[in-house]
């Protein structure tokens, strides 16, 4: 049981690190959203599911699955929030238009 | 294991303190500052000191961040950005600072009585079992009211400077366009977040929680909402502005009403004292949310919409 949750976890930690290296990384910010939303979603889910088996009791289990939850549903409607933005600003701007990323830098 | 989490717990304060400082955007500066907040926070978890973690993050980090961004927008219409090469006053004053509390730790007095051991004796008597709550609305409840007197002087005050502003933005922005992504995961989330809120307060009695963190949940909770552009302080005005006072109100109508029965300002009957203490606390909630909320309504990042 052990050595899965390591494994888990691991997996949810890479995760991140690939995300954050995406945000630091990609041209423009719709592509970095995609890349964030990875560590939010993938990453929290993987270190959450690492975790339960070592929660002491099934409201503690349940926490962490609420949380999990939550931070999907509020990084889903900031990033949708953020993408909006930018497409408002900028509406010629084609999601995988690298061109735009000079613009956006701000 | 714990030691290089602490370590990295201090480095990551120390860098975003000088990303505060260093970065040359504002909005980079305030984006640091709150992460700032949340370090802090895990900071005072490390130390065992839940209560002001909570408070951090509640208040710090969250409100302080909101009217910091807030005051941005402000700015970024007026064009006025300050200098931002005044560095030496503010670094001298820092390096005085910390030079002081070194000093400070080194020359500790010893303390006279033992306040922790004072507190745990008498605990039994406060009526709630959580050490903090019962210094705050028990042993030292003159502190407390005071500073509910304070929040609700600086909300009447933020009210009066603001009143004709906020009504010029209150006929110009209304209803404009309510993002429906945000308003269905913002409705969707404010009966949690009064949730939490109710549970932070309730759990004041017996573990970390208590009135201030509650109330900055509700507030930001109420933030949120007026974020989302649903304009919940224009359905009950006079409500709302009553309900400023309320805290303190009571609070003061708790303590004096205890001297009928020949008791001394402040002091609650044992018998009673934890259903007291809870009552106060909820009213304490509810209104320490509603003056944090009108504190960040009534700044004047309201002409926002209008502008545009």
């Amino acid at each position: 049981m052990i050595y899965l949750q390591y494994l888990l976890v691991g997996a949810g930690c890479l995760f991140f690190i690939v995300g954050t290296l995406g945000l630091l990384r990609f041209p423009d910010t719709f592509t970095r959203i995609h890349a964030i939303t990875k560590a939010d979603n993938l990453g929290l889910g993987l270190l959450m599911l690492g975790l339960l088996p070592s929660t002491q009791s099934v409201p503690q289990a349940l926490k962490l699955v609420l949380i999990w939850l939550l931070v999907l549903a509020a990084s889903a409607t900031a990033s949708y929030l953020i993408a909006h933005y930018v497409k408002a600003k900028s509406p010629d701007a084609l999601p995988h238009a690298a061109e735009t990323a000079s613009e956006e830098q701000d | 294991m714990q030691f290089a989490f602490d370590s990295m717990l201090g480095l990551g304060l120390l860098a975003c303190a000088a990303g505060v400082f260093w970065s040359r955007d504002l909005f980079r500066s305030v984006v640091m500052f709150i992460a700032f907040g949340l370090l802090l926070a895990l900071t005072w978890v490390r130390l065992e000191a839940p209560d002001l973690a909570l408070a951090e993050a509640a208040i710090g980090a969250g409100l302080t961040g909101v009217l910091l961004l807030d005051a941005i927008g402000h700015l970024r219409q007026h064009k006025e950005h300050s200098p931002r090469n005044h560095w030496l006053l503010p670094l001298l004053c820092c390096i005085a600072l910390a030079l002081l509390l070194i000093l400070s730790l080194n020359a500790r007095p010893e303390a006279s009585i033992s306040l922790p051991e004072l507190v745990a004796e008498s605990l039994p008597e406060s009526g709630v079992e959580h050490p903090i709550t019962a210094v705050l609305l028990n042993f030292r409840s003159y502190d407390t009211l005071l500073e509910i007197a304070v929040l609700l002087v600086a909300a009447v005050v933020a009210m009066a400077l603001n009143d004709g502003l906020a009504a010029t933005a209150r006929t110009s922005a209304e209803q404009s366009s309510r993002d429906p992504v945000l308003a269905g995961f913002t409705s969707r989330l404010a009966p949690v977040i009064l949730l939490i809120a109710v549970y932070v307060l309730w759990a004041g009695s017996y573990m970390p929680g208590g009135a201030f963190q509650g109330g900055a949940i509700l507030a930001a909770g109420l933030v949120l909402l007026k974020l989302a552009d649903f304009h919940i302080e224009r359905y009950a005005e006079s409500l709302l502005r009553l309900g400023l006072a309320l805290g303190f109100l009571v609070f003061l109508a708790v303590a004096t009403s205890v001297m009928i029965g020949g008791r001394p300002f402040l002091t609650y009957p044992e018998a009673f004292a934890g259903q007291f203490i809870l009552f106060i606390e909820a009213v304490l909630t509810f209104s320490i949310g509603l003056i944090l909320f009108s504190l960040f309504n009534q700044s004047p990042g309201q002409e926002v919409p209008h502008d545009n």
